[in-house]
């Protein structure tokens, strides 16, 4: 499921839209960011490739990170972002668009953001293995 | 912006300092650049926090202006004093020269900062800081100014890139960690460390800097009370070399264990277990092949 009119915006608001999204679940998932970092993290995705899954990847630990102990909960919720997963898995693991009642607003739950990096570009894995 | 246009350029930068830094750490270092924020370094001791501010200062030709943090530290020590022999000197000559001015500001290393356009500030293991000094640093950090009170408000003309390092001894606070960009430096992995010795010591022979990098790999996945660092390794094998061997050999592995280990314990458990057999293991799991990788 894919967020209603996304698509139809401009790359840089899309992009916005989609990093917003992402701190929103990053903190539902148990990370203490703020506005501010999801701040940082659009500043930070202005200076680099943001079709580069590594370098996306790494800008937002920088921005959202405060912990080794939060590293792990960042990875998972930053792999279903890259990959235009719904962000937020539902009680029952679903994937299908329940809402999460945490999540303000009306893009929320299992909602999906547009796939984040270039079309036809090989993937990378956060290993840093490349993958067709 | 400090020499460097993309993360490969400044990987490379740090790579002429021999400081080899991994795409995580070269583009956090990147973006603190870019975006002038403050970087927090976090990682054990020994996964070469301290370096990265050495080497950066080298890599974008800044001076280096490192605050050694410690439990007591407070203004004076580190923002600044006043010189009082000097304006006591100048009471007794009957100077007219105000004595509380620019003139007798002994500058600590923050103030020394806001004076040195495009310096590194390393703020060198802030846990070991009292809460009120991290306090007192969160003005600093937002504003890139202090007040003197006698003086006024001194402003860098260019914010100095600052570092800190933290070895975790205790939570920082969490709008300290809001105002940084953060990073967690992890031990390198078998080939990162390997790499870290050829640049770093590039007279040792590869025999000897693999056998000791795959026997301290080991040690580290023994859940020591302090795993060895990569400075401990570099040290280690220059301690072979000061000896004269080309290889590492139980016996003497046994005598310099001291360099790598620093508690008691940790030297008691791995004799314990018999460093030849530590090293028998090792060995065969930094063999080209193996699948099992380190336990």
């Amino acid at each position: 499921m894919r967020l209603a009119g996304a698509v139809q915006l401009p790359p840089e608001e899309s992009i916005m839209l989609a990093a917003v999204q992402f701190g929103r679940a990053l903190r539902v998932g148990g990370l203490c960011t703020s506005v501010d970092s999801e701040n940082v993290f659009l500043r930070a995705l202005a200076e680099i490739d943001v079709r580069e899954a590594t370098t996306v990847y790494w800008a937002g630990h920088a921005a959202f990170v405060k912990s080794p102990d939060q590293i792990e909960t960042y990875k998972i919720i930053f792999e279903r972002f890259w990959e235009g997963r719904p962000l937020i898995p539902t009680a029952r693991g679903s994937e299908h668009g329940e809402s999460d009642a945490r999540m303000g607003g009306s893009h929320h739950g299992g909602e999906a953001l547009p796939q984040f990096g270039g079309k036809g570009k090989e993937k990378v894995a956060l290993d840093g293995e490349k993958t067709r | 912006m400090r020499g460097y246009n993309s993360i490969d350029e400044l990987r490379a930068g740090l790579t002429n300092q021999r400081y080899l830094v991994d795409e995580g750490l070269g583009t956090v270092v990147f973006l603190a650049l870019k975006l002038g924020r403050p970087l927090l370094l976090e990682g054990e001791p020994g996964v070469g926090k301290t370096e990265l501010a050495k080497s950066l200062a080298a890599a974008t030709n800044a001076p280096l202006i490192r605050l050694q943090c410690y439990e007591g530290i407070d203004v004076h020590h580190a923002l600044y004093d006043w010189d009082y022999p000097r304006q006591l000197l100048q009471l007794r000559a009957g100077g007219t020269t105000q004595l509380y001015s620019a003139e007798f500001l002994l500058r600590r290393p923050l103030l020394e900062s806001l004076a040195q356009p495009g310096a590194v500030l390393l703020i060198d293991e802030l846990d070991r800081a009292d809460d009120e000094f991290e306090a007192f640093l969160l003005e600093f950090l937002s504003e890139f100014q202090v007040t003197i009170p006698e003086v006024g408000v001194i402003k860098a003309d260019e914010p100095p890139i600052v570092i800190i390092t933290s070895n975790r001894t205790r939570d920082l606070h969490e709008a300290l960690k809001r105002r940084c960009l953060y990073h967690w430096i992890e031990h390198p992995d078998l080939e990162r460390e390997l790499a870290i010795v050829r640049a770093r010591l590039p007279h040792i022979g590869p025999h000897l800097a693999s056998q000791v990098c795959a026997f301290v790999q080991d040690l580290r996945w023994l859940d020591l009370y302090r795993s060895p660092g990569v400075g401990e390794t570099l040290d280690y094998i220059e301690g072979f070399h000061a000896l004269g061997r080309q290889q590492m050999d139980p016996q003497t592995a046994d005598q310099t264990l001291g360099v790598l280990l620093k508690e008691r314990d940790d030297l008691d458990r791995i004799r314990s277990q018999g460093i030849d057999k530590i090293m028998a293991r090792s060995q065969e799991q930094s063999a080209p092949g193996w699948q099992g990788g380190y336990r």
